[in-house]
């Protein structure tokens, strides 16, 4: 039944990036390799390295629209409540003359819940972004769901299925807009090192904007890795 | 090491890598052992469906699972009869194992909850109990004196998950304690990673 309603909702996540080919949105594929090891019971960190591609230039140099390496840090305050902070590297068009850079710092604070192996997470996260134009300021709120599809536990070899929706708003003392992000997601759990996610994302961007809101399709391939 | 491995004859190697394969073969086993998959009512052995029936006059609506310990094949029947959710475990030809009763705190009798609480509280600086299970077990009689709720021929426990923190631990644990809330056994819960949604 679970697989129905998944299949059901890929098809009409699937519907939706077709309208954006024709509609020209952004087309977006977005590879991520995550490394994440525990210090101690409360201590952990998490590398990661994740690329921006656009589908609709991969015959020019633009297509690889940044790549970000990134470290964050996440202290347990309580077995459910988690606080970090970390650093991002961002090298917009990397293939395109001129350094475009961007630094960004970021702390957070996330909880989850557990309904058995059914998750919940809230992450409350504020972002200081500094561009090599300007820079900017972020608030971000996201809301992630993932459950096993087989049983009520998730054992190694099975596949889970995960939904995510982020808001946020960017600002800085000349302009101010917001961002939505809605993600669906199966994962491919291996075993309790690593799994693999493959989602579609869409992004409602600049919806404050006079120009209009801009529509971003993202196909997300996460490959996660714990130590 | 190498150059003694490189001295030894033929079949001296196959001596050594033979059982370092068959304990690659037991790992995966082993890690294979820890799945549990949701099945149908068909795949449940007879005599389980036949204890089940006991369990109500109108059929409920049950979930059932099988589970790998490593070893053997068990089965599991998840359903609400009362206000109380239980689980039953049957082993591979379907007989009854053991009745879990997910049950609140204050459904333990006083005097047992104040010794589980005041175990807890000195092993811990703060802890949730998240989730509390009666355990029957019994052999043979298990089905017919819980039915007929003669508890006294039968083994009682009580298993909690509980969030716990200490200077040197923070986790999701399991207890395990006797009917009269002495302390059984204790293993950390380990949960996913929370890398894909933190």
């Amino acid at each position: 039944m679970n697989f129905l309603k998944i299949g059901l909702l890929f098809a009409v996540t699937g519907i939706f990036t077709s309208t954006a080919l024709a509609q020209k949105a952004d087309l977006i594929w977005s590879p991520e390799l995550s490394y994440s090891w525990k210090q101690s019971d409360r201590l952990g960190f998490t590398a990661k390295f994740s690329m921006f591609n656009s589908l609709r230039d991969l015959d020019n140099n633009s297509a690889v629209r940044y790549i970000e390496p990134q470290i964050t840090f996440s202290y347990s305050s309580s077995p459910r409540v988690k606080l970090g902070g970390g650093y991002y590297y961002r090298n917009s068009t990397p293939f395109l003359p001129g350094l475009q850079y961007e630094h960004r710092f970021l702390e957070q604070i996330g909880f989850v819940s557990y309904i058995g192996d059914k998750r919940i997470a809230h992450r409350l996260r504020a972002e200081q972004r500094v561009r090599s134009s300007s820079y900017q300021n972020r608030i971000r709120y996201r809301l992630s769901y993932d459950f096993p599809l087989e049983g009520q536990k998730l054992d190694a070899g099975e596949k889970y299925f995960i939904v995510k929706n982020e808001v946020m708003s960017a600002f800085n003392k000349e302009v101010a807009d917001a961002e939505n992000r809605a993600d669906v997601g199966l994962g491919w759990y291996f075993n309790d090192k690593q799994k693999f996610e493959l989602g579609l994302q869409y992004r409602t961007q600049d919806i404050f904007s006079d120009g209009g809101i801009n529509h971003l399709f993202l196909i997300r391939t996460s490959y996660y890795i714990n130590r | 090491m190498i150059l003694y491995y490189e001295n030894l004859p033929g079949y001296s190697l196959l001596i050594i890598i033979l059982p370092r394969i068959a304990n690659l073969y037991l790992l995966a086993q082993k890690q294979k052992s820890e799945v549990e998959i949701s099945i149908k009512e068909a795949e449940i052995p007879a005599p389980a469906l036949n204890i089940l029936n006991q369990f109500w006059n109108d059929k409920k609506k049950v979930d059932f699972y099988r589970e790998f310990d490593g070893n053997s094949v068990s089965y599991e029947a998840k359903f609400m009869p009362d206000n109380h959710l239980l689980s039953i475990e049957f082993n591979e030809r379907g007989l009854i194992k053991d009745i879990e009763q997910l049950i609140e705190f204050d459904e333990i009798p006083e005097n047992t909850g104040n010794i589980i609480r005041s175990y807890l509280n000195d092993q811990y600086t703060k802890f949730k109990v998240t989730r509390i299970q009666r355990q029957y077990s019994g052999g043979d009689e298990l089905t017919k004196s819980f039915l007929e709720e003669d508890l006294v021929p039968l083994t009682i426990r009580y298993e909690l998950e509980v969030e716990a923190q200490n200077k040197e631990e923070l986790g999701i644990f399991e207890f395990l304690f006797n009917k009269n809330g002495q302390f059984l056994w204790k293993c950390k819960i380990m949960r996913r990673s929370l890398d894909n949604i933190w």
